[in-house]
């Protein structure tokens, strides 16, 4: 008895060199799990990271302003942020870099209700608008307001947190900054009928909604994983847009609270937005939102779009 | 002269210490600035702090005022009824149990985005150690003067306002002290959830703008607020309770 204890264990630690140990990649979402995010939790759920020998762990923030800060600070190996906080936090002197895009079109505006008496976007002049995320928020509204020529004096933006959709639905804000796949969704928000300002339509540029940044010395070390990573994440959305229920289901096997129509319907709204290609090449896009940018005052100058963004040559598995 | 000295040496030491560990461990700036930068940003941006401080002053002094009436009136009703305390206690105690943070957000709801919900917040907050204080003080007296006072014919309400009351003061003011430093935290959390204006609100923006050092100078604006209302209390406290000082 003894001697075959002794057998079995030799030769389970014999084979020890031989076993595959996978790398950990440690991903910062940019907020709370929620339907953007259902590609990468499917991915995960569907062991595509674990296919091209990567552990991946897909961390929450406490904070929107948490992930690129942390990606400088390599706590995190990548961080999932929006374009523009991206380049804020470059123009702040953060060591980033962008490597891939997730979310390629803008999804933000402004929301209103119907049953309010706002009709066209100059009717917020002298209205409350509530915001959650600064300095983003105010930047893009005051924008839109300015391009249908509502002076900056006659726009009253209030930080109300992230209780926004309360806040409209009862009355205290005339509007609110929204997403156009998540609060215009809400049942609650369509049953009052949503009258939704994209920005892309009031002198706001095409942005990224949602890029992969890390920093430049974790891209130098891991440019192989992170190669690797964003091959997985380019499959896992392709996987979802052939087969949106199967990965649904695996988002909601992990988040069974958010496994509810609302969600349903919410991603279903996200599905077509998604980066068909996660690789970062129109330098114009970036471009566009530093003059942007730029003018608002929220960075001082234009980074040449070689120092932006790498390119890593994504591998097959 | 050590006792004047010591308090400035303490803090001029943890400031060495917080400047020598990010320098020595390259902490990043945006992660953790050293006081250095802290200060810059305190003097680089003091009309700023000072604008929107004044707002979360206000708020403040509005709410400290609000708790130190709610707090007080509290106390006097538990005291004049055991009855009452006995069925009030379990609530008030619970009422510091609920996270305000879940709380504040509701009263934005209610109340808009005026000042109104902050001065509610910062009042729930310092309502509790106030009335519990006094609660405690009014049963301070002795009751040896208790009964002089009866012997002498005295009514209840005489009792009260020139013998209960009186020897409340030195542990109402105890209270006071530490409303006022709470009610710091609870104008913060109210602009958190609601705000144009106020310390609590440039925090939020200048985090989101990854200028973690006007953080700190904006908590470091709000420590002197508090610190502010703190003084400005010891100083009413000497005043009001120099017959303890002439009795001992």
């Amino acid at each position: 008895m003894r001697s075959a204890i002794v057998f079995t264990a030799s030769l389970f630690l014999s084979l020890a060199p031989f076993a595959t140990h996978a790398t950990t990649l440690a991903v910062w979402l940019d907020y709370l799990p929620n339907p953007n995010h259902v590609p990468l939790f499917a991915a995960l759920e569907l062991g595509r990271f674990a296919a091209r020998g990567l552990d991946v762990d897909l961390v929450v923030p406490s904070s929107a302003s948490d992930p690129a800060k942390l990606a400088a600070a390599r706590v995190a190996d990548v961080a999932l942020t929006p374009q523009i906080n991206y380049l804020i936090a470059r123009a702040e002197g953060l060591p980033l870099v962008a490597i891939g895009v997730y979310i390629d079109e803008s999804l933000g505006g402004l929301l209103a209700l119907s049953d309010s008496d706002v009709r066209d976007l100059a009717d917020l002049a002298r209205r409350p608008i509530g915001y959650s995320l600064a300095p983003l928020e105010p930047v893009l509204w005051r924008a839109m307001l300015s391009c249908v020529g509502v002076p900056a004096e006659d726009v009253d933006l209030i930080s109300i947190g992230y209780s926004t959709t309360a806040a409209l639905l009862d009355g205290s804000v005339a509007a609110i900054g929204a997403f156009r796949n998540i609060e215009a969704v809400l049942p609650e928000v369509e049953a009052r009928g949503p009258v939704f300002f994209p920005q892309e339509a009031f002198c706001i540029p095409a942005t990224y909604d949602l890029v992969f940044v890390a920093n430049p010395t974790v891209v130098a070390e891991r440019a192989a994983d992170l190669a690797n990573f964003l091959a997985a994440v380019e499959e896992a959305i392709a996987a979802t847009r052939e087969a949106p229920d199967a990965a649904f289901a695996a988002f909601a096997r992990l988040y069974p609270e958010l496994d509810d129509d609302f969600d349903r319907r919410s991603f279903a709204a996200t599905l077509p937005l998604y980066a068909e290609s996660v690789t970062l090449r129109d330098p114009s896009v970036w471009q566009a939102v530093q003059e942007f940018l730029a003018q608002a005052g929220l960075v001082a100058r234009l980074t040449p779009f070689e120092s932006l963004v790498v390119d890593l040559a994504l591998s097959e598995p | 002269m050590k006792r004047v000295l010591l308090p400035p040496l303490a803090i001029a030491l943890a400031l060495a210490l917080w400047e020598g560990a990010v320098r020595v461990v390259h902490i990043a700036p945006y992660i953790l600035p050293p006081p250095s930068r802290v200060f810059a940003a305190f003097g680089a941006n003091l009309a700023t702090l000072s604008l929107h401080g004044a707002t979360t002053l206000v708020e403040i002094a509005l709410g400290l005022a609000a708790a130190s009436l709610c707090g007080f009136a509290i106390a006097l009703l538990l005291h004049a009824s055991p009855s009452v305390e006995r069925a009030a206690r379990p609530f008030l105690v619970a009422s510091q149990m609920v996270p305000v943070f879940a709380i504040a957000p509701l009263l934005v709801v209610w109340l808009g985005y005026g000042i109104w919900p902050k001065v509610v917040v910062t009042a729930l907050i310092g309502f509790f150690p106030i009335a519990v204080a006094e609660s405690d003080g009014l049963r301070t007296a002795s009751p040896g003067a208790v009964d002089l006072l009866l012997s002498m014919g005295a009514t209840r309400r005489q009792i009260l306002t020139k013998l209960l009351i009186p020897a409340s003061l030195p542990a109402l003011f105890s209270g006071l002290k530490v409303a006022a430093t709470l009610s710091v935290v609870g104008a913060t959390i109210g602009e958190w959830v609601g705000a144009r204006r106020g310390l609590g609100f440039l925090m939020l923006e200048a985090n989101a703008r990854l200028r973690v050092d006007l953080v700190f100078a904006s908590i470091l604006a709000l420590t002197l607020v508090g610190l502010l209302l703190y003084l400005a209390l010891r100083i009413i406290e000497r005043h009001a309770l120099r017959w303890r000082d002439r009795a001992l």
